[in-house]
């Protein structure tokens, strides 16, 4: 048999007062009731019935501060999945909990709601994949789960408890297992309904109550980096980037130089309106956009780092883009850029019906090479002023870089209008000469009645016009082209 | 007699000289000419197919389309006896197109009008280039001069890679830069400043599709 100790705690390393005293028949003890986070003292002496010995020297030891934290699932309640015939459903319900801690104790709150609780087992599996059976198959056809708490320092064993096992119980298994464990990560409880009998339940709550060492570090945004480490403790950013190397994450900084992606998307067409603008963003705020374009266009709208916005619809031109946040009225970022539409077809910017001439711009180039039938030009940038003939006029333009291409347009001029087909059954064309732009087509029978009138608008390049005459009968008709100051008439021959 | 008769047939048929005509240029319809937005059957992102029309000519047994990429010169050609056919054509491309008219009895070809036409593409579009990232001098930075000048620097991104040019703007009110230098090729520009000053600056980065990006805009001390 061992023979007695006596054993002193004090705060003072004199043991002026002592804190805890008590005498032992073994060579280890537990001392309960220390305070948190205190420098505590300590000395043994051997004692027996004759006489008592000294004390040993003085150890010491620092208690930790222990804090509690509840943390609940989201999400709740959840159905039940009731079992299929012999085959047990599991329904699992998860909580994932990004701060880091090491757990001393863990208790587990459950709420179930089900008219046949017996059906039910409940284990709770930590992130190590560590399955503790709570509570399986209790409570017979009675109701529910309600408030329950699992904790291993309780009295009454759940399996002697009664429905809604309201309070605190011991589970059927050791929840001290995960004692000295890592809280961070998917804490799981699984809900197995062995019987199948179309009752289903609901979870109504879980919730995992722990106490652990010192301070918990925390990771606010949930991204698994801690606040003090996270460059952006708000938002989750679990790339951490950073690409100005300013401290400051990419989600949470403004001033990012690729915090903005813009896009613009050019006209398919000359004179097609259908330009674009996209823009989005990395850094969570709300911006602003305004945009100003040629001819006095000027739009504004919000975006978010959400969505992209895409300002549609824009004539070609110079514009301006320029983004704010409501968030931060110093901040300004602005961009530049031009629509364009693609090539026009020809160097031929005007046809001169007047004095038959042709006015040709020339750009992209510095030396032209211009054939306009048989004359050969050599030509500076700019605009010319051509003379044609009547006819066909055959214009080439190279410039002195061969890469550039040659282009080469024929232009007719004539001085004559001329119709086609002729005979015909149903259309006939009008090709009004003489380069002007407005002409009247009219339309004659032998007789001289005026079956059709048309005023035509035509294009120096285009001076061809429809005529139906499916619905007048065969026969010779007249057509008259009148132009300023000049008539043409042409017979025409319906089948 | 009757003898006759046929002898004087004969003679009249060996000795007449048949006028073979030679065939007319057909006049085209469509797609017409000068017209800037096709609008052709899209068969793909890249392809449509192209709907060609044209009158009949006199005295043509066959007629053969040309389409010309003008970019290219690169001719599609295709024979008919119709008055139309139908080529598939890269979108976003100008064409010239013009129908042959040959005949069996003659080798002579006539060459109608030649039109132009341009197929509306896909819409291209290019990226803006990212704000260039000054890099030196730092912001809030005390430079000393060197001859009384300082180097400044600065580093710029496209995703398309087709930065073209830097404009660079320095002055003593960040609301009202001055353009200091303007189409830079270079990452870098040297400039006499005047010592014991603040300096603002920024660089603004243009590409090849005419997209212009604004840096920050940064301080600086120059040293007495």
């Amino acid at each position: 048999m061992d023979s007695p100790y006596t054993i002193e705690v004090s705060k003072s390393e004199t043991f002026s007062s002592i804190t805890h005293s008590k005498t032992v028949d073994s060579s280890s003890t537990s001392i309960v009731g220390l305070d948190f986070s205190t420098s505590y003292f300590w000395r043994v002496k051997p004692i027996n019935s004759c006489s008592e010995g000294t004390y040993s020297e003085v150890g010491n030891f620092k208690t930790f501060t222990v804090n509690c934290e509840t943390y609940s699932a989201s999400g709740l309640p959840v159905k039940i999945n009731d079992a299929i015939g012999s085959l047990a459903k599991y329904t699992a319900i998860n909580l994932d909990i990004f701060d880091q801690a090491v757990i001393q104790d863990l208790n587990v709150y459950v709420s179930v709601d089900h008219s046949y609780i017996g059906d039910i087992a409940l284990y709770l599996i930590a992130p190590d994949n560590t399955r503790v059976k709570l509570a399986q198959n209790l409570g017979n056809n009675q109701d529910d789960y309600k408030e329950t708490i699992f904790d291993q320092e309780a009295m009454t064993p759940i399996v002697f408890a009664l429905p809604p096992f309201t309070g605190l119980y011991r589970p059927q298994e050791d929840l001290s297992v995960f004692n000295g464990k890592n809280l961070k990560g998917r804490w799981i409880l699984e809900i197995i309904d062995l019987f199948d009998d179309s009752i289903t339940g609901l979870v109504d709550d879980f919730s995992i109550n722990v106490c652990y060492r010192g301070t918990v570090v925390l990771d606010t945004d949930n991204d698994g980096i801690t606040d003090v480490l996270d460059n952006c403790p708000t938002i989750p950013n679990p790339d951490q980037s950073d690409s100005n190397d300013d401290g400051l994450g990419n989600v949470c900084d403004l001033y990012t130089n690729d915090n903005f992606s813009l896009r613009k998307s050019d006209l398919t067409c000359i004179g097609k309106n259908n330009g674009s603008v996209s823009i989005s963003a990395v850094a969570n705020f709300d911006y602003e956009l305004s945009i100003n374009g040629p001819n006095g266009l000027s739009k504004e709208d919000s975006f978010t780092h959400k969505n992209q916005i895409t300002i549609p619809n824009l004539p070609k031109g110079k514009y301006t883009i320029c983004i704010t946040s409501p968030n931060n009225i110093d901040f300004e970022r602005c961009y530049a850029t031009e629509l364009f539409d693609p090539d026009p077809l020809s160097v031929v910017t005007q046809l001169n019906a007047s004095d038959l001439s042709v006015t040709i711009d020339l750009s992209g180039g510095q030396n032209y090479k211009l054939r306009l039938n048989e004359n050969h030009y050599e030509l500076k940038r700019g605009r010319h002023r051509l003379n044609l003939r009547a006819g066909l006029n055959t214009l080439e333009v190279s410039t002195d870089l061969n890469c550039q291409g040659k282009l080469v347009k024929e232009i007719y001029v004539s001085e004559d209008s001329s119709i086609y087909p002729n005979p015909t059954s149903e259309i006939v064309n009008v090709l009004v000469g003489e380069g002007a732009l407005q002409a009247e087509i009219s339309l004659f029978n032998l007789q001289g009645d005026l079956l059709h009138q048309r005023d035509v608008v035509l294009n120096p390049f285009f001076r061809s016009f429809e005529l139906p005459v499916d619905y007048y009968p065969p026969g010779v008709y007249l057509i008259r082209v009148s132009t300023q100051g000049r008539i043409e008439n042409f017979k025409l021959l319906k089948r | 007699m009757k003898r006759y008769y046929w002898i004087l047939l004969l003679m009249l048929v060996a000795c007449k000289k048949e006028v073979i005509p030679d065939p007319e240029p057909a006049l085209l319809f469509g797609p017409e000419n000068n017209n800037n937005c096709t609008t052709a059957i899209r068969l793909s992102d890249q392809q449509s197919q192209v709907k060609f029309s044209w009158q009949e000519s006199l005295h043509t047994d066959e007629y053969e389309l040309v389409v010309r990429d003008i970019l290219t010169s690169v001719d599609q050609k295709k024979q008919t006896l119709r008055l139309s056919s139908s080529i598939i054509l890269y979108s976003g491309k100008q064409y010239s197109w013009w129908v042959n008219s040959t005949s069996l009895q003659t080798d002579n070809i006539a060459k109608s009008q030649v039109w132009n036409f341009y197929i509306e593409g896909l819409s291209t579009s290019s990226h803006f280039p990212f704000p260039a990232k000054l890099v030196s001098p730092d912001n809030n930075a005390q430079v000393s001069l060197e001859n009384g000048v300082l180097t400044m620097r600065w580093e710029a991104v496209d995703l398309d890679n087709d930065v073209v040019n830097y404009d660079v703007y320095l002055g003593a009110d960040p609301d009202d830069l001055d353009l200091i230098g303007e189409n830079i090729t270079t990452n870098s520009i040297s400039v006499a400043l005047i010592p014991d000053r603040y300096y603002y600056w920024k660089v603004a980065t243009r590409d090849q599709q005419g997209n212009v990006s604004h840096s920050n805009v940064r301080i600086f001390r120059t040293y007495p």
